[in-house]
Formats: structure tokens, sequence, C-alpha cells
């Protein structure tokens, strides 16, 4: 009798620990339940050469959380980053860095999310496979070779596609391949990596540059420097003309929009990035990094599609 | 409800047995189960070997030690988060300021650019002021550099585990990522804007004025912006990271509740656990010794405490074993001496029903015990009662011998005067009046009647006549003497006897109830009680038959002393008959007839005389005996101390208690 007694007590006395623990625990998990409701509006706007990559995302996403609707729009890098800093849009995709002096609001916030390599393309009528960063910079700046029998190629008059002020990838070809010098050529009146791609494809002798992510067999990849587009050749330092994609935000405090961005960053959106012609951000980090066999691991997982996409591109070229 | 009112009477029976007790003491010494060592079952429980204090604070000093244990755990765990959480945060702070410098540095090396290149382009450039100045934005590149390196050799977070485990606790695992693209970033402008900057200064150099004015306003200024801007990416990634950092703290503190809550539970849970195991070591064992003890209330004897462990419960639990083996040991040995009393009680009984059959030579055997005493008593009792009867039977063919010698006599005294008779009525016709007068004479009882006769042949006739007729007189009064005798033998002596087997009858019958008694002490102390009334009967009747058998044989005495005294008488009439024939010289034939007649009449006499005498002295034996006999048991119930003195001196059983009777020290031994 005492002993039943005496249980009861002490299994009243559990019983009491156990719903505080539940309460406690169900208290805590409160905040991590309601991430699933994710619901809202997002306005992206900005850089044409992320933009199919973000529509991508944004159509998965919208997919895992239908309560979220993501509106993407192109416009070009500077768009982006004007439209981010007026308000005007969420995130502003940008392939350029925000200079501080123009955009000194200390609330945007830098996502680097991929990296995008450009290439030069040229019509395929033109045969030349491969430019020094000096021939292009006397193709582009200072007119000094205007023929392509000049580089070893058939004998066309060599018509630049000139992308408008606004696109960043044109930026991104000052500073990397031109050393800031201007450019002349035929420009074009909308920044669009397509309207280059058709550009390039439909007038002979034309040469231009755009996103690998727009590539298209209709033009024929130049290598510069006799180094390719290829994940390998940028890892290792040989290709320079390529460009982080950066989302600018102010702050990250909406939790859609650091949901977005976190998701930009996850496995599949980078799986989708790399089969696009981007190269995921994961193969660029550990540049610089002391985890030299992480490196190498990373880069022979990651490389493989893209190498050989980029070879193949050529290699199409070439015939 | 019957068997323990039983079972305190047995447990009653050892204190009143005390004779007994020496036997049952030899029972104490030898017994297997008796002096019990604990026989403890060493169970694999180590605690039960620990005496119950040792145990307790065995038990208080694991609840103390637990909950010390699980409040150390919960403070270091708390400690070892704060610390790691301020050295990180410090860490970041420090970040911040080298990045921040970092800043300045590239803003000042824009501006010296610059300044370079305004010293260089005016109309006199001061070699002196522009080496400065390159030197100035040298010392920059470098500290610059030193900068990045520092941060790329030392605070990338994926060489941190610590840091980024607190990182991903705050849900922001993706930021080594971003850190690490950011770096790659910031020093991928910053060997951009390097490189134009090495430009431009090898320009100035060699006087390229123009081309380097160019190269700074197109390609190190926007270069420099990127650096710049790449950079401040960093230092707003170290911001966000300290918040991370703030936000890790926050979930780390939820977390420490939990884990405190779930520590204290544990503890409380443990340390419950051990009270219970301890107590549980002290109540179950109790309980048990509790049911054992309430079984046993409730008769079942042959329970038995399971001793385990050395500890105080279990020296507990062995006494109570041995408690129990003792007390069952006494019950047992108490059984046994009752069994040993009924089964001599019940012999003593066969053997009274033997007496009561009338077989008087049993001897019932003697033991130690009350009912041995008893036996004793009856024993003697029917000895005494033996012996008397055998003398009665002795005296009785004695006497009967006597009886019938004198009957002989006295026939052959009767054959001859019969034969006197008849020649003295031949010769002499007419004794009349002489002998008349000695019938007178004779009925007068006179002796001297019979010298005053001066008789003649008549006379001597009417004179024979007169003695045969007393001599018949004689004869039937002896033959009546012999009858009662015989009387006594076969009547009176048988009767008393049957009544005495009544008697004997009664005592068995009483003996015969006790069997049906539960042999206690105090049944066994009645029921030897019982039987003394019936002794105290039967010696009753048995001095009541010694009584009858004197008087008849004071009876007989009495007849007997008439019959000499007649015997006398007529020997003296006999001889003045001899004297008055022999004086008077009658007939010489008829004188020498009857002169044989008075002496075989003279010899009848003496020997009637003898007869009488030899009777008077068996008789007296007889009395002296039977005198013995009536005392001895007719005071042997009461405890008057002299005749059962001299009851003793023949018994000799008694020699160790000459001054008890046996029913004294019957009851006393029962008392005892």
């Amino acid at each position: 009798m005492v002993n039943r007694k005496r249980r009861r007590g002490i299994s009243a006395v559990l019983i009491g620990f156990g719903l505080i623990v539940l309460i406690l625990l169900a208290g805590c998990g409160e905040g991590a339940d309601s991430q699933s409701a994710l619901s809202g509006r997002l306005h992206i706007a900005g850089s044409t050469a992320l933009q199919p990559l973000v529509s991508t995302a944004a159509g998965l996403f919208e997919r895992q959380h239908p309560q979220a609707h993501i509106q993407v729009d192109g416009g070009g890098s500077r768009a982006g980053l004007a439209a981010v800093t007026s308000h005007q849009a969420d995130i502003g995709d940008s392939d350029i860095y925000a200079d501080p002096a123009i955009y000194p609001d200390p609330n945007l916030t830098d996502h680097i999310v991929c990296v995008i390599p450009f290439a030069m393309v040229a019509n395929p009528d033109v045969t030349v496979t491969s430019l020094t960063r000096q021939q292009i910079i006397d193709i582009f700046s200072t007119g000094r070779i205007s023929n392509w029998s000049q580089v070893g190629g058939p004998d066309l008059p060599i018509v630049p596609v000139v992308r408008p002020q606004t696109s960043g990838t044109r930026d991104t070809f000052r500073k990397y391949i031109l050393g800031g010098r201007d450019e002349k050529g035929k420009l074009l009146q909308t920044d669009s990596s397509v309207t280059v791609r058709e550009t390039v494809a439909h007038t002979p002798g034309a040469i231009g540059y755009l996103a690998l992510s727009v590539l298209t067999p209709a033009v024929r990849v130049l290598a510069i420097e006799g180094a390719r587009p290829t994940l390998a050749d940028i890892v290792a330092g040989r290709y320079i003309f390529w460009s982080y994609e950066h989302m600018y935000t102010l702050g990250d405090d909406n939790p859609l929009l650091s949901a977005f961005l976190d998701f930009m960053l996850s496995e599949p959106v980078q799986q989708k990035a790399q089969e696009m012609g981007y190269i995921p951000i994961a193969a660029m980090n550990l540049k610089g990094s002391s985890g030299k066999g992480a490196s190498a691991l990373s880069l022979a997982v990651v490389t493989g599609p893209a190498q050989e996409r980029a070879f193949a591109f050529s290699r199409r070229k070439e015939e | 409800m019957q068997q323990p009112v039983q079972r305190k009477g047995q447990a009653q029976l050892p204190s009143l047995a005390t004779p007994s007790l020496p036997q049952g003491g030899a029972a104490f010494g030898d017994g297997p189960g008796l002096r019990i060592r604990p026989r403890s079952r060493r169970s694999g429980n180590l605690l039960l070997n620990l005496s119950i204090g040792k145990r307790l604070t065995l038990g208080f000093l694991l609840a103390a030690l637990i909950a010390a244990i699980a409040a150390g755990l919960i403070g270091v765990l708390r400690s070892q988060s704060l610390s790691r959480q301020s050295s990180f945060y410090q860490k970041l702070l420090s970040i911040n300021t080298s990045l921040t410098t970092g800043a300045d540095y590239l803003q000042l090396m824009n501006t010296e650019v610059h300044n370079l290149m305004a010293s260089a382009s005016a109309p006199a450039p001061s070699h002196e002021t522009i080496t400065q100045e390159r030197q100035a934005i040298t010392g920059l590149a470098t500290r610059y550099d030193t900068i990045l390196s520092t941060y790329v050799a030392q605070d990338l977070l994926i060489n941190h585990p610590d840091e980024m485990g607190l990182l991903a606790e705050a849900g922001q695992s993706g930021q080594q990522g971003q850190q690490q693209t950011l770096l790659a970033s910031a020093l991928r402008t910053w060997h951009l804007y390097r490189a134009a900057q090495d430009q431009v200064l090898q320009d100035i150099a060699q006087g390229n004025l123009s081309e380097a004015q160019n190269l700074l306003r197109f390609q190190v200024e926007p270069t420099n912006a990127d650096a710049l801007s790449a950079l401040r990416a960093l230092i707003q990634l170290n911001q966000r990271l300290a918040a991370a950092v703030q936000q890790a703290a926050a979930v780390e503190e939820r977390n420490q509740l939990i884990t405190s809550i779930i520590g204290a539970i544990v503890a409380s849970l443990a340390i419950v656990l051990v009270g219970w195991f301890i107590s549980g070591t002290l109540v179950r064992r109790l309980r048990h010794l509790q049911q054992v003890t309430r079984a046993i209330e409730s008769g079942q004897l042959e329970a038995r405490v399971t001793v385990i462990g050395r500890d105080e419960i279990a020296e507990v639990s062995a006494a109570f074993n041995a408690m129990l083996e003792t007390l069952l040991n006494l019950l047992e040995e108490t059984r046994r001496q009752r069994d040993a009393l009924t089964n001599a009680a019940e012999h003593l009984f066969s053997d009274m029903r033997v007496v009561s059959a009338g077989d008087l030579r049993i001897n019932a055997p003697v033991s130690d015990d009350p009912i041995g005493l008893l036996a004793n008593a009856f024993n003697f009792t029917v000895g005494r009662f033996r012996r008397f009867v055998l003398r009665v039977q002795v005296a009785i063919q004695q006497l009967e011998v006597i009886a019938r010698r004198q009957q002989e006599h006295a026939e052959a005294l009767s054959q001859s005067l019969h034969l006197l008779q008849v020649p003295a009525r031949s010769e002499s016709q007419g004794p009349g009046p002489g002998s008349s007068s000695l019938a007178l004479n004779e009925r007068g009882r006179t002796p001297s009647g019979t010298l005053t006769t001066p008789s003649a042949a008549g006379a001597g006739r009417s004179l024979g006549e007169k003695v045969e007729r007393e001599l018949s007189e004689l004869k039937g009064r002896l033959r009546r003497s012999r009858e009662r005798l015989q009387g006594v033998l076969d009547g009176t002596t048988v009767e008393q006897l049957q009544r005495l087997s009544t008697l004997l009858r009664q005592i068995e019958e009483e003996a015969a109830r006790p069997s049906r008694w539960t042999a206690n002490a105090q049944g066994i102390r009645r029921e030897l009680h019982i039987p003394t009334p019936l002794l105290h009967q039967l010696e009753q009747g048995l001095s009541a038959l010694q009584q009858q058998l004197a008087s008849s044989l004071k009876d007989v005495d009495r007849e007997l002393l008439t019959v000499g005294q007649e015997m006398s008488r007529l020997r003296m009439k006999l001889n003045a008959i001899g004297g008055a024939a022999s004086g008077s010289g009658g007939g010489t034939a008829g004188g020498g007839e009857s002169a044989e007649v008075v002496r075989l009449a003279l010899a009848f006499a003496s020997e009637v005389n003898t007869l009488a005498q030899q009777l008077t002295t068996v008789i007296q034996e007889m009395r002296s005996s039977l005198v013995g006999f009536q005392f001895e048991t007719v005071e042997a119930g009461s405890a008057s101390s002299e005749p059962s003195g001299r009851l003793q001196a023949p018994g000799g059983a008694m020699s160790g208690h000459t001054s008890t009777s046996p029913a004294d020290l019957l009851s006393r031994s029962l008392r005892l």
C-alpha cells in the first residue's frame, strides 16, 4: 500500500516534468515551423545574363512555396542596382559591383550567387579560333585590326557588336579585356545578351561577347589567349573574362527574401546553374583557400559537363 | 482459529514438564538449526552486504554526486558556449577593424594615385615628392595585401569548426561559402586594381602621362570602386556574422535551457532511482519479513525468511529463523513427551484391566515420569493385595485341613462311642435316673454334675447317649464353622473381589477418558489426579473386604472357642464318668469298654483342644496380617506419615523419598 502510494507520487512528479518539457519544446519549435508557410511577393530586376537562372529558380521556389510569388525582370545590371536602391525591386541582379560612390547606402548587401563566364563570339563564317587580348583591344578599341584576314581568318571586315552602357557584361569586358579603354563598333540599342547573339549570328564578320548562359551553336566561340570559357580554365586563372553574379538587396530581414537567397545557393539551383552554363559558386569558393585537395575534388565533380559543353561548342565551330 | 489455540496449549507444555527439560537442553546444544549462522545467500547485490547506515550514506552521496555532476555539466556547457561566443565575437570585431582599415587604405591609394598624377603632370615635377608618393602607394598596397592575406590565412570560417558549429546552430551554415566567395571577389578586384595601379605608376615613371591619365580615369578608378565594393561586401558579411553569433547565442541559450531542464530531469530521475533502489533493498526485505511473520501467525510454521546479505535486516531475519527453529524444537520435544506419557498411561491402564480380570501377577513397568510413579503405587498395591489374598488362601487351606482332621477324629470318636453304646445297653438296662440326672447336669452345664452321678450301666448308657448327642452337636457346630469359613472363602471374598474388579474397571474407564483428551500438561495432571480417588475407593473396598474377613474369622474364632470349651467340658465330664465307672466297679467288661471310650473321648477332646488352639493361632496370624493390611489400606489415601511410612518399608521402591507418600510425590511432581 505504502509502496503503491509512493509510486503514484513518483509518477505524478515525472508526468509533471514531462509536461513542462513538452511545453518548452513546443515553444522552441514554433520558430522553426513557420518557414514552410512562406508567402508574399518578390520583385527581381537586373542582369539579363543572370535572368535565365533566376527565372528557373523562381519557378522552382514557387513550386515549393505556392504562397510565394516572384516576379523576375531583366533590364541590365545598372537598372537592377537602381531599382533595388530606389526600393522598386527587392533584389537587383548585377554582373558588376555596386560602386560605393554611386550607391552609398550602407544596407546595400552583396550576395554572390554564381559565376558567369563570358565568351567572345563571332559569326560562324569566321574561322579564327583564338584571339589575344591585344588583338581584341585592337579590334574593339583602337581599330587597328578591321579585317579577319589580319588575324588569320577569311577576308571579311570585322563588325564589333557593342552593348549599351547599362550592360554589366560591357563593364566587365572593358575592365578585364580592354583594360578600361572605350569600345567602338556597331552599338546595339537594347541591352540583351540574346540580341547580341542574334546580331552576331546574322551579321557576317561580326564579333561580340555574351554570357555563356545564352550561348547557342548559332555563334562561334573564340578562345582568349588560348584559354576557353571552361570551368577548369577559369578556376586556374587562365581565362579571365568572367564575372560574379551579384544579387543586391537592402538588408535581408524579410524572411521570404532570405529564403529565396538561400534557395539560390542551394544544391538544386546550383545544379541547374551548371546545366545552364553558369559556374556554381562552390567551384569558385576554394580559390585562394588552403584546402587544395578539397578544391580538386570539387572541381572534378563540378567541371565535367561545362567543360564538355565548351569544348563541344568550339568543336562545332571548327567544323 | 482452533489451530492457534491448540498451539498455544502446546507451547505451554515445556514449561510444565520441567523434569524433562535437561533432554530439551541437549537438543538445544547440538540441534542443527538452532544456532543459525546467517546463511547469507551471496546475491550479486553487494549493497546488501553493507549496513543500512552505510547504504543510506552511499545513497545520499550518490544523489549529491549526481546533482553536482548535472549542475557542473550544465555550468561547464554554458561557460564553454559563452567563451566560444565571446571569443568569436571578439575576433569578428578585430576583423572588422582590419577590414575597415583596408577600405581606408584603398581610398587612400586612390587619392595618392591622383596626387601622384597631379604631381607628375605639374609643370615642374618634384622627383622627391613623386618618389615619396610612389613609396606611399606601394606601402599602402603592401599593407592592404597583408590584410587580405592575413584574412585568408586566419579568418576563413571553414578553418574554424567551432565557429561554423556556432553558425550552424544559428541556422547560418551557408555563411562560410559566402565568405569564401566574397573574399575571392575582393581578391580578384584587388588584383585587377593593383594591376591597373601598377600600370599607371609605370606609365608615370616612363613619362607616358596622357596614357596614365586615361588609364587612371577609365580603369583605376572603376576597379578601385569595385575593390572597395567587394571589400564592403566582406565587411557586411562580417557584420552579418556578428548578428549570427548573437542569434546563435540566443539559440544556444534556448538549447541550454532545454539541456538544463533535461539534465535536471535526468538528475532527479537518477536520484529517485538511487533512492528507490536503496529503499527497495530495505523495504522489500522488511515486507518479506513481515509476510513470513504473518504466515507463521496464521499457522504456516514451515515458513522461513530468506536471508540475503549481511546487514541488520539479514541479522534480524537470521535471528528470527533461529527463534522459529528453537520454538519448533521445543514444541516437538513437548509433543514427544506427551506421547510417551500417553503410551505409559495406556500401558498402565491395560495392566489395570488385567488386574481387574483377576490376574494379580501383573507388574507394571516403572519409569521416571508421573505415570511411572503411578504405576509403582499400583504395583505396590497389587502386590500387597496379592500377598494378602495368598495368605488368606493358605490360612483357609490350613483351617480346612485342621477341620477335616477334627472331623475324622470326631467321627472316629463317635464310632467308638457308638460301639461302646451297644455293649453297654446289652449289659445294664436301667441307668435312667442317673442318666437323667446326668442329662440334667449336662443341661445345666455343670461339669461337677457328672461327678454326682453314681451311675451304673444304665447311667453309663444314658451318659454315652448324652455324650454322643453332644458330640453330634459339636460336629454340627464344626461343620457350621467350616461352612462359614468356606462362606468367607467363597461368598464374601468373591463378592468383594468382584466389587474390586468393578472398581478397577471404573478406574480403567476413567483412564480411558484421558486418551480422548489432548495430551497437554493440564490434561495429564488431571488424568493423573483422577485415579487417586479411585485408588482410594479401591483401598476402601479392600479394607471393607478385610473387615468382613476379619469379622467372619472372628465369628469362626468365637465358634471354635465355644467348641473348644464344649470339648473341654465334655472331656472333663468324660473324665468324671471314667472316674465314676472305675469307682463303682460296675461290670468289668462294661468298665473296660467305657474306659476305652473315655480314653478315646479324652484323646478326642485333647485333639479338639489342640485344634482349637491351632485354629486360634492361625486366626490370630491372619488377624495380625489383616490388621497390618487394614492400617495400610485405610490410611493410604490420607497423607498421614506413620502408616505410609509403614507402607513404604515393605515396598522399598521409594527408598530415596522416605518421608513422602507416593500420592504426595505424584501430586508434587505434577505440580512441578
